[in-house]
């Protein structure tokens, strides 16, 4: 009961920040829509949305318009309520790894002793979602891509879990702050060969995790129309891909934190709040490499996917894992 | 402080209700998809609860295996057996109810009427349990049950492969 | 003193690297008979091996797992029962070839968990012995060959849920005491429970909740449904280890928290005895109908745990001893039968009462035994079978329980009528397959033996009595 009054004493903050977080969600969905297209359009050797606005650059703003405004279409023959259930239940969540995220030193919401299972535990919860949707559509390409979708975040959960478990050895602290506060002197990434053996396992077992190229068998257009989100327009649409996005972004500021030194960087002014530029420029930079693989390589089949974790990455990671943990004992 | 303990016990008393409905929908579905989702709603209360008893980082493994990784795999295996309108007929209307009407009415009054006896007691907190703790206590006084469940891991997941994938086995003869 | 500490352990290590090479062998391509003679050897070794260890008491790791003279008595009839299921039925009939090397792997991490159970001191130790044991016993049962396409694994999902069932009971019990004592040690609990008990209604439920539990591998009357249809289910080797060795287990396991709760006359006591009046009835009422003789032993395992907790309820250390005396009784009478049964069909299938007719002139040698078995099981002199409930009623007696062993008493003559019926069919009736049956020499001194044992520990059980009377006074004295 202590514990809960304490969290609830600081109501008003965690509304307040609640509020700037599904704010920031917005905005960053929509930011990265516009990098992305601009991005892959420049990695085709075209030019991207040009029409709207600056260089296209309110391309997404009226897109995002476009679907709110769009008739809600619900074929006939989907599932009861789950079907509407599931894109809420992919969006809501969404925003809850930022409550921790240690952007700055002063900019947390909760300082988490917990901190990183409970982004984990957030994370692993959108599989259920995307389940869901797919099923619920009650449409064979929906079914086989949240077949795969199912399949797949088992899978990569395991080496992900696995490599923070190295940065939580070198650390001895699930508290996020805290882990970025031991980089101070050096990155983990710098530092350890473990943890940069450890960065690369989380880092493809996340692209994986949140089912982009090459990993993103589970919307492969080509096979599945568009996989387990098939039937969904409208908001309901929108509301899947802001969630992809986010979590997304929550992967790069989950690697920020854990490998790459959080929001330690050159001196600023105001360095308790303004450091947290650090932060979103590492973070964005890591955003701005997956989507570089996601137009880069092409797509995986589905056995090489599975074989590629349960054989390369579970393995390695495990195997990194140990050894990690020999060295801190020795 | 006290409107903060309002909020928190008005929050608590949602989370029974929350827990209690995931159980009850869980027992009554007649689709089985919506069985397990119940199921999930009753774990996400429990989780609410371990909030509630000091411990946060239970409650965080709580979602990321129950809501997380059991609720997955409960559906895995109901999404290649079933469609998702299929009806699964529940067989609680039938004569089962009949036995397990007394079978609750039973095991229901013998444990309010232990309760009321007693009384309700406060709860006491037990001391520390910080995930240091937890991890210390695994690795010292519950080293030899930390270390069984791996054994039994192996041992089911091992007897899974050789039932289902031995089946090819099994025929070839 | 790691030396020492290891040799305390030595049967579960034999036991544990018999189960890691199964496991090897699975993986890799091991001759059958190489497998066969391994599982032997280190069933015997591992029996030595807890027959030579220490009977002091010494608690390992934190005082978890704990060494006495009841863990180790316990373990050398678990294991003996082991070597004895696997002397008697030496090759493996009624499972797919193919998985031999898998099925003694489950047997002996079956077996692992089963050591393990005895010695265990703490609850969650405890809970997570007892699945594995379970754990292993299920995979077991759907082995079978392939003669049977449904039944085995109708068998062994029923064996799972149930089991599942009686686990979440014990876990919930658990959690009742673990909430009103605040520790998980059996030490601890000793001190606090009586104290509880006698203050608190929610510890009699969550205790009652947790032995219930634990009667699920015992076959214990409300929670036996299990018994009858994995027994029909298993192959007879199967059927064999399942219907004894964890019984073994089960029944150390709630001698030890039972003595632990010392509260031999209050609800705890009444639930138990409500138990075994129930278990005697319904087992010995539904066998008389039964035709397929598994199904038989099945509902004849089920009175036979109510008899223990009869022996169970007297709580003076000439009970528990009975009772202990009467398990060992209990494992020799039941492999007698199933070793009838495995020698009469060559390739596993099950036996009803009319395939018995005419064994007599098909194989005296196997009518001798199944008789002899059939007549310890019914509890006529001069076998283990009487003596083992004579002393227990008898202790029973002394305590008070009047009613319940003129219920044990009733039970037993109904129980006769089927047991006989057995002993009719094998010595009349005329079978269309008259060919006899030839026992190779070994076989044969398998079937002598069983025969020895049965009559000679019921006529002489005095050094079998008093090697489990230790254990016994152990038990209650303890704390």
């Amino acid at each position: 009961m202590d514990t809960i009054i304490s969290i609830t004493s600081a109501f008003t903050s965690v509304a307040l920040a609640a509020a700037v977080i599904v704010g920031f969600v917005f905005v960053n969905a929509t930011a990265l829509g516009y990098i992305e297209r601009k991005l892959c359009g420049r990695f085709q050797r075209r030019i991207g949305p040009m029409e709207v606005g600056w260089h296209g650059i309110l391309q997404m703003p009226v897109d995002g318009i476009k679907l709110i405004a769009k008739q809600l279409i619900v074929p006939s023959h989907v599932a009861g309520p789950l079907f509407y259930v599931a894109p809420v239940l992919a969006f809501a969540p969404a925003a809850l790894p930022f409550l921790v995220m240690p952007f700055a030193p002063r900019i947390q919401v909760l300082a988490m002793e917990a901190g990183l299972v409970f982004v984990l535990a957030v994370i692993s919860f959108n599989t259920f979602a995307v389940f869901l949707a797919g099923w619920s559509s009650n449409n064979n390409y929906s079914m086989i891509g949240a077949l795969r979708a199912v399949a797949q975040n088992i899978s990569y959960e395991i080496p992900i879990l696995l490599s923070l478990l190295t940065v939580v050895f070198l650390t001895g602290s699930f508290n996020l702050s805290r882990i970025v506060q031991v980089q101070e002197s050096l990155w983990f990434v710098l530092r350890h060969p473990g943890a940069i053996l450890a960065f690369l396992v989380f880092f493809i077992a996340a692209i994986a995790e949140t089912n982009r190229a090459p990993f993103d068998l589970p919307e492969a257009e080509s096979e599945l129309t568009a996989g387990f989100h098939t039937e969904y327009s409208g908001i309901a649409f929108g509301m899947f891909m802001i969630a992809e996005y986010t979590y997304l972004f929550v992967n790069c500021c989950l690697a920020t934190a854990v490998f790459f030194g959080g929001w330690w960087g050159p001196t600023l002014p105001f360095g308790q709040y303004s450091s947290c530029i650090w932060f979103f420029i590492k973070a964005y930079t890591l955003v701005f490499i997956v989507i570089w693989c996601r137009w880069t390589f092409p797509r995986v089949r589905f056995d090489q996917l599975m074989n590629l974790s349960w054989k390369y990455l579970i393995p390695i990671a495990l195997g990194n894992l140990l050894l990690t943990a020999l060295c801190t004992k020795l | 402080m006290s409107e903060y303990r309002i909020i928190a016990e008005v929050v608590f008393y949602l989370l029974i209700v929350l827990t209690v409905a995931g159980a009850v929908l869980a027992v009554t579905a007649r689709i089985l998809i919506h069985a397990v989702v119940g199921l999930a709603v009753t774990f996400l209360g429990v989780a609410g609860f371990y909030v509630y008893l000091g411990s946060p980082f239970l409650s965080m493994m709580q979602i990321l295996i129950y809501a997380g990784a059991i609720t997955i795999v409960l559906v895995f295996g109901t999404m290649i057996g079933y469609t998702p309108r299929q009806i699964v007929e529940t067989k609680i209307r039938d004569k089962n109810l009949r036995l397990a009407l007394p079978a609750c009415l039973v095991s229901g009054v013998v444990l309010c009427s232990a309760v009321v006896t007693a009384g309700l007691g406060t709860m006491r907190q037990s001391g520390d349990t910080g995930i240091a703790d937890i991890g210390k206590r695994l690795l010292y006084e519950f080293s030899l049950a930390f270390e069984l469940i791996s054994l039994l891991l192996l041992i089911a997941m091992v007897g899974a492969m050789v039932i289902v994938g031995g089946q090819e086995e099994r025929d070839a003869e | 003193m790691m030396f020492e500490k290891g040799f305390l352990i030595l049967p579960e290590i034999i036991v544990i690297g018999a189960a890691a090479f199964f496991f090897g062998a699975a993986m890799g391509k091991v001759r059958s008979a190489t497998i066969l003679l391994a599982a032997g050897s280190s069933a015997a070794l591992a029996a030595l091996g807890s027959a030579v260890a220490t009977f002091s008491r010494h608690g390992l790791l934190f005082g978890v797992y704990q060494i006495d003279v009841v863990s180790q008595t316990f373990k050398i009839i678990i294991l003996g029962g082991l070597l004895l299921i696997l002397l008697c039925t030496p090759r493996l009939r009624g499972i797919t070839s193919a998985f031999s090397a898998e099925y003694f792997l489950f047997l002996f991490s079956g077996c692992v968990g089963l050591c393990l159970m005895t010695s265990t001191a703490e609850l969650m130790t405890m809970i997570l012995s007892i699945e594995i044991a379970s754990y292993a016993f299920y995979v077991l049962v759907p082995l079978r060959s392939k003669r049977y396409e449904r039944e085995p694994f109708e068998a062994g999902i029923k064996y799972m849920f149930f089991g599942g069932a009686a686990t979440a009971l014990t876990l919930y019990g658990m959690s009742y005491l673990y909430g009103m004592a605040r520790s998980t040690y059996l030490s601890n609990l000793a001190r606090e429970l009586p104290v509880l008990l006698a203050a608190e209604p929610l510890a009699v439920i969550g205790l009652v909740l947790f032995l219930v539990g634990i009667c699920f591998k015992l076959g214990l009357a409300p929670l036996h449904y299990w018994m009858p249809d994995a027994f029909t289910g298993a192959a007879h080797e199967t059927a064999c280890a399942i219907a004894t060795l964890p019984k073994v287990a089960a029944l150390c396991l709630l001698l030890r928290i039972f003595a632990l709760a010392s509260t031999s006359d209050g609800t705890v006591a009444l639930v138990f005895g409500t138990m075994a009046v129930l278990s005697m009835s319904i087992g010995n009422l539904s066998a008389l109908g039964q035709r397929d003789i598994k199904r038989l032993l099945a509902y004849s395992g089920i009175a036979h745990a109510g008899y223990l907790v009869v022996g169970m309820l007297a709580s003076s250390s000439v009970g528990m001893a009975a009772v202990i005396y009467y398990a060992v009784g209990y494992v020799v009478m039941l492999v007698a039968c199933f070793f009838v049964l495995y020698q009469l069909a060559p390739h596993g299938e099950n036996i009803t009462i009319e395939d018995l007719h005419g064994l007599a002139r098909r194989s005296p040698l196997l009518a001798v035994t199944l008789t002899v078995a059939a007549i310890g099981l019914a509890g006529i002199p001069p076998t283990i079978g009487f003596t083992g409930k004579f002393l227990m009623f008898a202790a029973a007696l002394k305590h008070g329980w009047y009613i319940m062993v003129g219920f044990a008493i009733v039970n037993v003559c109904i129980a006769a009528f089927y047991y006989l019926r057995l002993i009719r069919a094998v010595y009349t009736g005329v079978s269309e397959r008259a060919e006899r049956i030839t026992l190779p020499f070994h076989t044969a001194v398998s079937a002598v033996s069983l025969i020895g044992a049965i009559v000679v520990a019921g006529i002489v059980p005095r050094p079998l009595f008093e090697n489990v009377l230790p254990a016994a006074t152990s038990l209650l004295a303890r704390f």
